[in-house]
């Protein structure tokens, strides 16, 4: 559950986020849109330390300080990026394994100095691993380098990680871009799965509809860093505010 | 997937690293460098085979570093200025060789965690500039601090290296102490390499800001990876003054750490062999290019505009160069 | 106080010298975003081409200064060639690297040449002039005369002409200016060509207060990084007053704290500047330290 209040962002003299205000309950899935350049990627950026801001925010129920991308993942926020964010060189089980959030005999120590409790806690992340890769489908490439992936798969490979992470809040950038209709239909069919698994909560930014159609219980509509709209998805779309901050609006000769 | 299939494949989920003969491989490798001071037993041959440890353990550090921590620094020479001094002073007032090695690597091993820490913010190059400072500061203060240092007249009367009151008087049994650390420094960083402290270290220096979100903590990951780099270039520096018996400020100089970057990225970057590759052929060609020792430092320049344009991989990387190589021919 | 004031207009004239490489530098990094760590070597280079010109060629002064100046800027179009043309695309870093063995392949070649003996370059105008008590070599007034010329000259080099417009653009936004269609494959062997210039400029104007070994450019080369950094790669008039205060402040702490650490304070004040304020004193730019 995360509850954001009055995120501002600004960078140089470009207000990018004016204030804005959301929340997820657990079990939500909300849809955050708007045309490009209103701000829901830098939201998303403000809200998990990767730029600097101001405001607050509260992770189920405790306070989370912003600009510390550390303490919001402690706080079991994850998120994918709009590209897929793998490492290439490291094969897709080793990118699962940088997710987890079991961190004992991680160190430098713990390599040269407690060898057999390392490899014994190796060996369950491992399995922990490839459940991750499994449940996205991937776990026949678990030994494959991640640069030799498709682009779906790479999205899968990162939501996989996420997945591993165990987070009460995943917050989603556009993770349907430039995946072809299959692809989409394949996840959405995963999230949903996961969602009615005991999943995270879900902030999803996304331009495709159908995709959010099928997901989404509300949603909330941005432009120029403000919210314009937000509710359940049918009065979302009717709002002919939306559809102004989309289309322009139309002037018709009287 | 069934649930047998899992099992079954339980055994082979382990990640490429852990699963790699380095361990026989390296093993192979020590037991073929046991040979050369047995074959040419004279000082000069000896003081060459020495020369060529003290630089692939200083070239190490420089590896993991730049390679393993991502961060690009000048400041090798400062930390082997930094080893053979420290070394020295407590070898001579505290216990002999072994406790001014300790102080050695734990000094270095400090000053570079500081150095990291206190530019963590600065850019590549800035890091870099500030690390050329910080050698050149170094270096002037061992200067002028000449009741520790001695300053150019240099520091004397160094305590030989000794095992159990058996002193190491010998350049053969001086190389046999040297080879002995840097196979132990090899085998750290061999289990380095088989941990998972590896993957992380990668994903913080690569995608540093995408594994901060992920849970990591990029800052802290290098900043061990560099305080072991350091620490390994002290150990060379406490190396080097404890065979030399006598050194001064002269010694230490930016074009060492010129030199050491030639032989990283000549061995190749990719590999921890690759550090020893090169300096075994930095210290050797010169023997073989006796005439040409004037044009040293054009060719040395020439070397690392080559290797950058050409063969950045070096020469542990030859394959990569290869393929592609032979990805651009087949292309056209 | 003629202790003051001498070593005062010492730390202005040496302050000009590193402020005329410092020029160079930032012009270098405005147009094509490289750092030249070859700059010093540079320096070396117009040192030792103007004593040839000067003392073994027999050439006037003005004549020497002339070709100084054509013939760096022909070494920077060189460096531009070897060093940065066949790297373009890959990172800052490697090219910092490749200009760095090209400064050390500069120093060994005129190690060859000239060997390791220290020369003195004799200054144009001889003999001192009197300034509250002190004695102020006229080179002195010269190399700030020169560093005023060349700031000006600079100046009106960014703000009038197409040249200078095109290297602003890139400064500002590179992708953007490249989409203009800035030819940046002209641009940029022309301003290695002038940062070369500034630099050999500033070595035949410091060879006659200092004596000219193939360490003498390099040496200063930290010096320059530290006034860039200090005054921010914003505005260039910034830039020559970090390298004054630079200047200054070493000549200040050599005369009354301690004349053997006069090569350690600029690296302090380098030191200390990256520390606290990595980007520079000039702007505040946003990051965050994870």
């Amino acid at each position: 559950m995360l509850d954001a209040r009055d995120i501002t962002v600004r960078f140089g003299g470009v207000l990018a986020v004016d204030s804005i205000s959301v929340s997820v309950a657990d079990g939500e899935v909300l849809g955050l849109i708007g045309p490009n350049g209103s701000g829901k990627s830098t939201f998303i950026n403000a809200v998990t330390g990767l730029v600097p801001a101001s405001g607050s925010m509260t992770v189920d129920g405790r306070p989370v300080p912003l600009g510390r991308p550390g303490a919001v993942s402690a706080s079991r926020v994850l998120r994918t990026f709009q590209t897929p964010q793998v490492h290439d060189e490291l094969t897709c089980l080793e990118n699962v394994l940088l997710g987890l959030p079991d961190r004992s005999l991680r160190s430098i120590g713990a390599a040269w100095l407690r060898r057999r409790a390392l490899l014994k806690a190796e060996r369950r992340r491992w399995d922990e691993a490839l459940r991750a890769l499994d449940f996205v489908g991937l776990s026949e490439r678990a030994q494959a380098p991640a640069g030799s992936l498709s682009y779906g798969e790479r999205r899968r490979l990162e939501l996989a990680r996420a997945y591993a992470g165990r987070p009460t809040t995943l917050l989603l950038d556009e993770p349907a871009a430039g995946l072809n209709h299959v692809e989409t239909t394949g996840l959405v069919t995963l999230l949903r799965q996961w969602r009615d698994n005991d999943g995270p909560a879900l902030l999803v930014v996304e331009h495709k509809i159908d995709f959010l159609e099928e997901l989404c219980h509300r949603m909330v509509v941005l432009e120029l860093g403000k919210v314009i709209a937000s509710g359940e998805p049918a009065a979302v779309w009717a709002d002919p505010k939306v559809a102004n901050a989309y289309l322009g609006t139309v002037v018709v000769d009287a | 997937m069934s649930v047998t299939e899992m099992v079954r494949q339980r055994v082979a989920v382990a990640p490429p690293a852990f699963q790699g003969k380095q361990f026989p491989l390296l093993a192979v490798l020590v037991f073929l460098a046991i040979f050369p001071p047995l074959l040419r037993t004279n000082p000069y041959d000896l003081g060459l085979l020495n020369n060529a440890l003290i630089y692939a353990l200083l070239t190490l550090g420089f590896y993991w570093c730049f390679a393993l921590a991502g961060q690009f620094t000048f400041a090798v020479f400062g930390m082997y200025a930094i080893g053979a001094y420290t070394s020295v002073w407590f070898a001579k007032h505290f216990g002999g060789f072994w406790s001014g090695l300790i102080a050695a690597v734990v000094i270095t091993a400090a000053v570079g965690a500081l150095t990291k820490l206190a530019f963590a913010r600065c850019s590549e190059i800035y890091f870099a500039i500030a690390t050329m400072a910080l050698g050149s500061l170094i270096v002037i203060l061992f200067r002028e601090w000449t009741s520790f240092s001695g300053g150019y007249e240099g520091l004397g009367d160094i305590p030989l290296p000794s095992i159990f009151g058996y002193e190491l008087a010998t350049g053969q049994s001086r190389y046999y102490l040297g080879l002995a650390i840097l196979a132990l420094l090899l085998v750290a960083t061999v289990l380095f390499f088989r941990s998972p402290v590896a993957r992380d270290l990668a994903f913080a220096r690569d995608k540093g800001p995408v594994a901060a979100v992920t849970g990591l903590k990029p800052l802290r990951l290098q900043l061990m990876g560099f305080a072991v780099g350091s620490g390994i270039q002290g150990i060379a520096g406490s190396l080097y003054a404890h065979g030399a018996g006598f050194f001064s400020v002269e010694a230490f100089n930016i074009d060492l750490s010129l030199l050491v970057l030639l032989m990283l990225l000549l061995g190749g970057m990719v590999s921890m062999y690759g550090a020893v590759i090169g300096a075994v052929i930095l210290v050797y060609l010169p023997e073989f290019l006796r005439d040409a020792s004037k044009y040293a430092e054009i060719i040395y320049a020439l070397a690392i505009l080559v290797i950058i344009v050409a063969f950045p991989s070096g020469i542990a990387g030859l394959r990569y160069t290869a393929e592609r190589l032979v990805r651009r021919a087949r292309r056209t | 106080m003629e202790r003051f004031v001498s070593l005062l207009a010492s730390g202005i004239a040496n302050g000009s010298i590193y402020a005329l490489v410092a020029l160079g530098i930032v012009l270098l990094q405005k147009a094509t975003g490289v750092i030249n760590f070859a700059q010093g070597d540079l320096l070396t280079l117009g040192a030792f081409a103007g004593f040839w010109l000067l003392v073994d060629e027999g050439l006037p002064q003005p004549v020497m200064f002339a070709l100084v100046i054509l013939l760096l800027f022909a070494a920077g179009i060189g460096l531009e060639r070897i060093g940065y043309a066949p790297l373009r695309g890959r990172s800052p870093l490697v090219i910092v690297i490749s200009t760095f063995a090209l400064g050390l392949g500069i120093r060994a070649a005129l190690v060859l040449w000239q060997g390791t003996t220290p020369r003195d370059l004799p200054a144009p105008f001889g003999g001192t002039f009197e300034l509250f008590g002190a004695r102020i070599p006229l080179q002195s007034l010269l190399i700030v005369g020169v560093l005023a010329l060349v700031g000006v000259g600079v100046y009106l080099l960014f703000q009038k002409t197409a040249v200078g417009r095109q290297v602003r653009a890139l400064a500002v936004d590179r992708e953007t200016a490249l989409l203009m269609g800035i030819k940046v494959r002209r641009l940029s062997p022309l301003t290695f060509g002038l940062s070369a210039a500034l630099a050999g400029l500033a070595g035949v104007l410091v060879a006659p207060i200092l004596s000219v070994s193939p360490g003498l450019g390099f040496g200063l080369l930290l010096n320059s990084f530290a006034a860039v950094i200090l005054g921010g790669s914003e505005r260039l008039a910034g830039v020559a007053f970090a390298a004054m205060f630079v200047a200054v402040v070493q000549a200040l702490a050599a005369g009354y704290v301690s004349p053997d650490l006069v090569d350690a304070y600029p690296f302090l004040i380098l030191i200390l500047v990256l520390a606290v304020r990595p980007q520079g004193l000039v702007r505040s730019v946003t990051g965050v330290r994870y």
